[in-house]
């Protein structure tokens, strides 16, 4: 009886092994937001610097080039997003749930910032630019806290903070903040998931 | 003296609660993947996922990546409902033990 009760113990014992190795295993999947962090917190960044220098007058040459270069910018996002998308396709094995979070953090973002861009051409007013510091504070605070990356979170809440700076400062500078802010809340923390396993 | 729940037999077995317990933390996994973090053969692998797919725990559909096809494996709410309860009754009795 005693000998039957033993075996008992080990059965359970192992049952939960396997399952803590499993859950382990599958944390170990990486997932590709790191990348995206990056390459969108760059083309943002570079979006907002040269719209800057455009808005500030600060370059006398002709400045259709860099309009050009502001608008063309995004389209090439989008082709290497979708080139590293296929890429990842073919190589992963499994999906983590970390791409969801990513993936409906962002899509929330896009919608959202599209509306206000609507709104602001409209309206003739630079709210777009005015709530963006807040609008995707929240989203990389939000996104850090589920993945539970520190360093999004922290860097999340400043560009929450910069919300301060954009809604009482008008003309260029805004667009000095959002580039700020677009290498601080997006770019920054890309560079901080260094294991890619976030 | 207190009386057990019965422990999901289907469950019990080491490689099909391997496979619950990788799916449960993933969106979707690939039969190659599964294979290869249960270490089992191919054979024996789509036994238990087929016992469990009869079960309705997990869901399985092929789709094409490039050329190939690949068999793919996502965990269905009755299968997450039920590896719940199972965790709940092992560390019941593993309490007691």
């Amino acid at each position: 009886m005693e000998h039957k009760e033993s075996a008992n113990n080990q059965f359970t014992s192992s049952q939960l092994d396997v399952i803590e190795q499993a859950l382990n295993q599958a944390k170990d999947i990486s997932t590709t937001g790191s990348y995206y962090y990056k390459l969108w917190g760059a083309i943002l960044f570079i979006y907002f610097l040269l719209n800057y220098i455009i808005e500030s007058g600060f370059i006398s040459f002709n400045n259709q080039i860099l309009i050009n270069i502001s608008v063309l910018i995004f389209p090439f996002g989008g082709y290497l997003s979708y080139r590293k998308k296929l890429f990842d396709q073919q190589k992963e094995t499994a999906q983590s749930k970390m791409e969801r979070v990513y993936f409906f953090g962002f899509i929330s973002f896009s919608i959202g910032y599209a509306i206000l861009f609507v709104i602001s051409i409209w309206q003739q007013s630079s709210v777009f630019l005015k709530i963006y510091p807040l609008l995707i504070g929240i989203t990389v605070f939000n996104i850090g806290g589920i993945i539970r990356h520190k360093s999004s979170v922290f860097l999340g809440l400043i560009g929450c903070c910069c919300a301060f700076l954009s809604l009482t400062t008008e003309g260029a500078n805004l667009y000095l903040i959002a580039a700020i802010v677009s290498m601080i809340s997006i770019f920054l923390p890309g560079i901080l998931m260094k294991d890619g396993k976030i | 003296m207190e009386k057990f729940e019965e422990l999901d037999s289907l469950l019990h077995s080491q490689n099909r609660l391997a496979i619950i317990s990788l799916l449960i933390s993933l969106d979707e996994a690939e039969f190659m993947f599964l294979k290869e973090k249960t270490n089992t053969t191919s054979g024996n692998l789509s036994l238990q996922l087929e016992k469990l797919k009869k079960a309705e725990y997990i869901e399985i559909h092929k789709e094409f990546k490039g050329k190939y096809p690949v068999t793919k494996c996502k965990i269905t709410t009755k299968g997450k409902v039920a590896f719940e309860a199972y965790v709940i009754i092992l560390k019941k009795y593993i309490n007691i033990q």
